[in-house]
């Protein structure tokens, strides 16, 4: 059943746009989680869905009203869906009890005595029934954000939408947090999650959309995102993929320029020594040694590619000339030492010659 | 506000430290220097021509008032010498008295109501100046009437012998006969004359029993009886009252005002109705007179020197109850002034929370004004300009005056709190379903009032003190107040102390309300120990 429709939705700053064109279905029951790069417009994109940001153009239609025309009440709109703050943001002057229960009290004037009976209920399954006579300012992040989660589900929201829940937490409270939105996801709960936790995502969605360049750059299952993206952006994300690229098209190139700028390359992206040491090896014993002597392979495409998720790295050469396998037909000692090194290597030759290697650490 | 930090709301001892001080001070100040200048009996005679005269204080230090001018006739009587602005007759007699000048320059009238009351200082009997004393009329046309009318009246009294009648009663040495039928007395049918003057200059205009007295008062009450006039007397700075006049606030000017072109200019003069002499005033024993004994320093004598200042200043005439009026003013006027000026200060904040093209700059526009003119300017384009001509009183013009100052600070403070709080709190709001206006209320401005509340007392002291300029528009709050009474005593310390000491709580009062103010509105907090025990209920 849809739950929210959103058509051609477009949001510009001056001098930026966020958001190009969004289109989707949010259905009762997803959990869907947002990633891609910072700045591509993941948090302007939930912020349009309950009208903090007002969109420059589009459609969001929400149980039937589109909350972007004039006539619709957006406030009554917004109890309907709660939503969670990277920054919590937790109400200063009301301790933990009262925050959670001001706006049913309030809004939906439900009995005191009722609403803090359900608060006491919510404040007990996040784990902060201790603390609820506390102030904001006396909890640690972790707690906090599990208060706002409870001050969300106070209201009996439809959906509630997650703004990056754990990006301001210590790394040692973004687990209590987790597992209490992963229990509502067990609930049945409709939440939309802005994360930058891969594993997290993997494991607790039913939807995954990659945004970039302003759009759902690319959308599945969280399996057919994390493990079989289809689109080269997607799949650099998802692996966290670093790369260095170079040419060398002469015979006397600069050696250990070369080795310094994978050193370099190596360094910046945490590479275990050993990784680059070999990088570098793999480098000298095939391109340096052995096929720069060839005019004909000129220019040789040096690419190399590693991954922060499985911490391997992928060397491949490009280079011209005739059907010729280094490894095979090359140095015997060279070939010896690289087989060594890498964990798989593959020549190919259709009408260039082509070899990837890779390693793992 | 510290005392809000440790949490104590009784008087703390740096308080009782600053008032015992001021004490320690008045007494100290009070028995040196009421006194007077008894410390030797020498006859100033530098000419050695066995008579003290004029010639004699060429060269020295000449006390002269402000807002008169007298430097022509010091440097042509007394050549060479230099002279000290004073703002009233009590600062300047005090001056004397303690030896900052050698000698004063004053109207007759004065020097004799002084030198009467305090024999320590006596005239050289030279007249340096004689000039008419007049009243001075409005320029607008209704004051023809009253101007034609006074002339005849003044020209009458000379000839029936009232004026002379007049003259043995207030210069004279009988104090009972110095009394004004009130002025509730006078029939008013053909309708009121309002009169702006300044009531410390005794014996021509003067505070005496709490009520305005003084032979130009007494002239005027005879006028008004005559002429079937009621008489309002309006007390204000002496500097003030030819403006005032000048602008048509008030019908007639008074308090020893002499014929001079540039007054001609803007406002018309009577005949004259009192011819007199202006003298330099010295300490008596410089001419060998007065009491020379020189009193041994001891304790039980600056006790006493004490009792008879208090005497003076307070007991005399029930002179504190023109203090307890003072104070009844400054405290209408500021406590007025902070409950408007929060009100339009608060709503000039939420204008600006609009973000309307027209309000934010109109908001921005109208405390920058405010605040870059001086108050007292402010004050008197309020009283003289945009008042001018309504017959608003002059505290409510203090008020309303003080009311925009306040206004323009509070609501610069108050935005400065709510600048302060994230703006996260107010998504938070809206994103439960709390409208903007609910936000504000609920979770923005509460939060941004602990903030500000610091700042704001010290503002509202601030305001508080600010006050004591309005005697420039005829108010009597406690500053105006003390200068009357020292205008009387002819002592400084006391009077000052006392105002200062009065500020002081006054100020302390507006501490410890908003202290009060901030724990009601500051979050409870629970001591752990307590929590297990409210857990269980609510």
């Amino acid at each position: 059943m849809s739950m929210i429709t959103i058509e051609h939705l477009r949001k510009e700053f001056p001098g930026l746009t966020p958001l190009a064109d969004v289109n989707t279905t949010i259905n009762k029951g997803d959990v869907i989680s947002i990633i891609g790069p910072s700045g591509t417009g993941k948090s302007t994109f939930l912020r349009c869905l309950n009208g903090l940001e007002t969109p420059t153009s589009g459609k969001v239609i929400v149980d039937g009203e589109d909350i972007t025309s004039g006539d619709c009440n957006i406030n009554l709109i917004r109890r309907k869906m709660g939503m969670v703050f990277q920054s919590f943001n937790l109400f200063g002057n009301l301790n933990i009890l009262e925050n959670v229960i001001s706006a049913p009290v309030n809004l939906l004037k439900i009995p005191k005595d009722e609403a803090i009976a359900e608060a006491r209920e919510l404040l007990k399954r996040v784990g902060m029934l201790e603390k609820q006579y506390n102030y904001p300012d006396e909890l640690s992040g972790g707690q906090k954000q599990r208060v706002a989660i409870a001050r969300a589900i106070a209201m009996k929201p439809e959906i509630i939408l997650f703004d990056e829940p754990t990006s301001a937490l210590d790394p040692t409270m973004v687990g209590e947090v987790l597992s209490v939105i992963k229990g509502l996801a067990r609930e049945g709960m409709t939440m939309m999650i802005v994360t930058h936790e891969m594993r997290f995502a993997k494991d607790v969605s039913t939807r995954v959309f990659y945004m970039d360049e302003g759009i759902i750059y690319e959308e599945g299952t969280p399996e057919q995102i994390f493990d079989n993206p289809q689109k080269e952006k997607t799949r650099k994300f998802i692996k966290r993929l670093k790369t260095l690229t170079f040419d060398v098209d002469s015979a006397t190139f600069d050696l250990p320029g070369i080795n310094t700028m994978i050193e370099v390359f190596g360094r910046d992206n945490s590479l275990a020594p050993r990784m680059i040491r070999n990088l570098n090896l793999i480098f000298e014993e095939l391109t340096a040694a052995d096929l720069v002597q060839k005019a004909e392979t000129l220019p040789i495409h040096v690419d190399i590619e590693y991954s922060e998720t499985d911490e391997s790295a992928k060397i491949s050469l490009t280079y011209g000339g005739e059907d010729y396998d280094p490894l095979e037909s090359g140095d015997p000692l060279s070939a010896k030492i690289v087989k060594n090194i890498v964990s798989s290597a593959e020549h190919t030759y259709t009408d260039k010659n082509s070899i990837v290697m890779e390693l793992r650490s | 506000m510290k005392s809000s930090s440790n949490g104590s709301r009784k008087i703390l001892p740096v308080d009782i430290v600053i008032i015992v001080a001021l004490i320690a001070l008045v007494i100290a100040l009070v028995g040196i220097l009421s006194g007077g200048n008894d410390d030797n009996g020498k006859i100033v005679d530098t000419n050695g021509d066995g008579q003290v005269t004029l010639a004699d204080y060429s060269g020295k230090k000449i006390g002269s008032i402000t807002g008169v001018n007298y430097d022509d006739i010091i440097n042509k009587c007394v050549p060479g010498s230099e002279i000290m602005y004073y703002a009233n007759y009590a600062d300047m007699i005090v001056a004397l008295k303690s030896g900052m000048v050698d000698a004063i320059i004053l109207d007759e009238p004065v020097l004799y109501a002084i030198s009467r009351q305090d024999p320590s200082i006596a005239g050289i009997p030279e007249d340096m100046k004689p000039w008419d004393m007049s009243f001075i009329f409005s320029p607008k046309p209704n004051c023809d009437l009253l101007l034609s009318q006074m002339n005849m009246f003044i020209e009458e009294c000379k000839e029936d012998g009232t004026m002379e009648e007049l003259q043995t009663i207030w210069f004279g040495d009988d104090e009972s006969k110095k009394i004004i039928p009130p002025l509730t007395d006078l029939s008013g049918e053909a309708g009121v004359v309002n009169v702006a003057l300044e009531s410390v200059y005794e014996p021509i205009v003067y505070i005496k029993d709490k009520t305005i007295v003084g032979f130009e008062v007494d002239l005027l009450y005879r006028f008004c009886q005559k002429y079937n006039y009621s008489l309002v007397l309006n007390d204000m700075d002496f500097d003030a009252i030819l403006p005032a006049v000048s602008v048509g606030k008030y019908d007639i000017g008074a308090s020893g005002m002499s014929y001079n072109e540039e007054h001609a200019e803007s406002v018309r003069m009577s005949t004259p109705h009192y011819s007199t002499g202006t003298l330099l005033a010295v300490p008596a024993s410089d001419l060998g007179m007065g009491n020379t004994a020189n009193d041994s320093f001891s304790l039980s004598g600056m006790i006493d020197k004490v009792k008879s200042s208090v005497n003076k200043n307070f007991v005399k005439e029930d002179r504190w109850q023109l203090i307890v009026k003072g104070i009844g003013t400054t405290c209408l006027i500021t406590f007025i002034s902070i409950l408007a000026g929060s009100i339009m200060g608060f709503g000039i904040c939420l204008l600006r929370r609009t973000d309307s093209r027209l309000a934010n700059p109109i908001c921005n526009a109208y405390t920058r004004f405010i605040q870059g003119i001086p108050m007292v300017i402010l004050l008197m384009i309020l009283f003289y300009v945009v008042f001018g001509k309504s017959k608003i009183s002059s505290v409510c013009v203090a008020t309303i005056g003080f009311t925009l100052i306040f206004a323009a600070s509070a609501s610069e403070i108050i935005q400065s709190g709510l600048n302060s709080i994230d703006n996260g709190q107010r998504e938070a709001a809206l994103a439960l379903g709390y409208t903007d206006t609910q936000a504000f209320f609920r979770f923005l401005f509460p939060q941004a009032a602990l903030r500000f509340i610091p700042l704001y007392c010290i503002e509202m002291i601030t305001l508080l003190n600010d006050t004591s300029i309005v005697g420039y528009i005829a108010v009597q709050d406690v500053t105006k107040m003390s200068d009357i009474v020292r205008s009387r005593s002819y002592e400084a310390a006391l009077p000052l102390i006392t105002s200062t000491l009065i500020y002081f709580l006054l100020a302390k009062v507006i501490s410890l309300v908003m202290d009060r103010l901030f724990k009601t509105i500051q979050p409870k907090r629970i001591k752990p120990e307590d929590k297990t025990m409210i857990g269980g209920e609510d």
